[in-house]
């Protein structure tokens, strides 16, 4: 396997493709209106925004799913439609042999991760600098924190394996994004209520994928405090506190689910022609 | 030496036999063209030399190279196009050329004269997706022949061009072919192909019926028309003549397509079976016509040239 050509060829396709730098942007925007609405907040009630390192919760998990959701939109971008253009099989003829095609498809999953997880902490670090300084003493990041970044990089890569799925099935963007978004929308909501409706499968019902990885991406998982607000929330509002699961165990399903996704993917891939 | 050999090489899909064992030979600096009417299996016959169609049963062995490992190694040596053109369009040609450069490990500094070779350098930068359909095959044949490969395999080339367009391209072949690559040319327009191929082969129904240099496919026989008597007892005689591979009735005339130019045996044959010619007539044949004969007569006919 030829690594370094491999990602060397699909940076020069990322580099020049539009869809990927509409996405970086639309994340870029989604920061741009979080922290405005934060700042708005803060000022309206007289708060002062909290600096470094109290503010790495919201920083990265604030936005929920939203960035893995782009980087999910743009991996499938950048993989269904090579097989609508027909330069998969053109890569192939060239002299890339088909288990080298996957596997730079496989490259862009942490390669979409890392920038879109990059940009969300970059630019949010940088927007909380600049609202209310660095802070006084202390680290400059906690070891939370440091579990939240792992766990985040999890789910991106889970959902990320999702979408190459949904491009391996479909191989055309647009069936491959809407059998994505369907699922995680429509098709796992509706799992879920017949889960629940059965006893002796509603436990599991939180570890359906999406939901698995969604759940990844919320700060009670890693911050104790978090936690103890959901809680009292909860408890506030009259409703049973939500179960929060032990947060290894889920990073090891969806890790799992990851794996399986792949597994699939190429399955896939390897029964047909290009 | 063999740049191509294919042994049993078969494709099914389903019940449906695409391509059915087919072995042929292609040697170094041949210009070979691959012939046969729509869904003979052409196309898939090239999409399993290039590895993107998944052979059912046989061998490929490109380059002296074969297996898993080997044959994506010399389809790095190789320069191919199947069907249309498949690039980026949101790259320039430019672009789309560094990509196959990449990927065929080949320098990146031959793209500049690739792309002058098909004269294509002033719309280089340019978007791929606004070039014209004879700017896409130019381009095609640009990355085809980056980094000067040893075989350069190219799947109806001229297809959907214009008379001017087809000239152009043929013109590059014949440049190519003249400079000592061996190239493997599938084509429907036969005309092309025997002012361009020194050999061919023609495949019907997923078989290989007639194989050989464009000479012995196109004129190595002679086609013979004959009047005398009754047609069809001129006919019934003509069957039994050793040399006739192929016959038939044309009005009151028998075409007799024979594998010798030996025309006074074929007139003594016909006489001692009691039927005195009127009329015999020998005229050259066009690959056009082998090709028609081979691929509509069927089995007579492709009996007698099949390789």
């Amino acid at each position: 396997m030829r690594i370094g050509v491999l990602f060397r060829t699909e940076m020069i396709k990322v580099r020049r493709r539009p869809a990927f730098w509409v996405a970086v942007l639309a994340l870029l925007a989604a920061l741009a209106l979080t922290y405005g609405i934060r700042l708005h907040a803060s000022v309206k009630h007289g708060r002062t925004p909290a600096p470094l390192p109290e503010a790495w919760e919201g920083i990265l998990l604030g936005t929920g799913p939203l960035p893995a959701l782009l980087a999910a939109v743009a991996l499938i971008l950048l993989t269904a439609s090579e097989f609508s253009w027909r330069t998969a099989r053109q890569n192939v003829i060239d002299g890339l042999s088909k288990n080298e095609w996957f596997l730079a498809k496989l490259l862009l999953l942490p390669f979409l991760a890392t920038v879109f997880l990059g940009v969300q902490t970059v630019a949010g670090a940088g927007a909380v600098v600049a609202l209310a300084g660095a802070g006084e003493g202390g680290a400059w990041i906690g070891r939370e924190d440091l579990g939240a970044l792992a766990g985040s990089s999890i789910a991106f890569l889970g959902i990320g394996s999702m979408a190459l799925l949904a491009a391996f099935a479909a191989r055309s963007s647009g069936p491959a994004i809407g059998i994505f978004l369907l699922y995680l929308a429509i098709a796992e909501d509706v799992l879920l209520l017949v889960m629940r409706r059965i006893e002796s499968i509603a436990a599991a019902a939180d570890f359906l994928p999406g939901r698995l990885m969604v759940t990844l991406l919320r700060g009670e998982q890693y911050y104790a405090e978090a936690a103890r607000r959901v809680i009292e929330a909860a408890q506030e509002a009259g409703r049973t506190p939500p179960t929060i699961h032990d947060t290894g165990t889920l990073l090891l399903a969806a890790s799992s689910y990851a794996l399986l996704f792949l597994a699939a993917a190429f399955v896939l891939y390897s029964r047909r022609d290009l | 030496m063999y740049v191509i050999e294919t042994h049993e090489l078969t494709k099914r899909y389903g019940k449906l036999t695409a391509v059915d064992g087919i072995s042929f030979a292609v040697e170094s600096g041949q210009v070979f063209g691959f012939l046969g009417p729509n869904g003979s299996g052409k196309t898939t016959t090239i999409g399993m030399l290039l590895g993107i169609t998944t052979p059912t049963a046989g061998e490929i062995r490109l380059l002296g190279l074969s297996g898993g490992r080997g044959l994506p190694r010399a389809r790095r040596r190789i320069g191919a196009t199947a069907e249309a053109p498949n690039f980026y369009p949101y790259l320039s040609g430019y672009d789309n050329l560094r990509i196959v450069a990449n990927v065929k490990g080949v320098d990146p500094r031959g793209i500049d004269a690739a792309l002058e070779t098909v004269r294509l350098s002033a719309r280089a930068r340019d978007r791929y997706s606004t070039y014209s359909l004879g700017m896409k095959q130019r381009l095609a044949l640009a990355a085809t022949i980056l980094g000067d490969p040893e075989l350069i395999i190219l799947d109806e080339p001229t297809n959907g061009l214009d008379p001017e367009g087809m000239r152009e391209i043929r013109e590059i072949i014949l440049e190519l072919a003249e400079r000592g690559k061996t190239i493997f040319l599938s084509s429907h327009l036969l005309h092309e192909v025997e002012r361009t191929c020194t050999h061919v082969a023609i495949l019907r129904r997923g078989r290989i019926v007639r194989q050989g240099s464009v000479h012995e496919v196109a004129g190595g026989g002679t086609v013979v028309e004959l009047r005398g008597g009754d047609p069809d007892a001129l006919l019934a005689i003509v069957a039994d003549y050793p040399p006739a591979v192929g016959f038939q009735r044309s009005g009151d005339a028998v075409i007799v397509d024979l594998n010798d130019d030996d025309l006074s045996a074929l007139n003594a044959f016909v006489a001692s079976r009691g039927i005195y010619l009127s009329h015999l007539a020998p005229r050259p044949r066009s690959l056009e016509e082998a090709f028609f004969e081979v691929t509509r007569a069927g089995a007579s006919i492709a009996s007698g040239g099949a390789a």
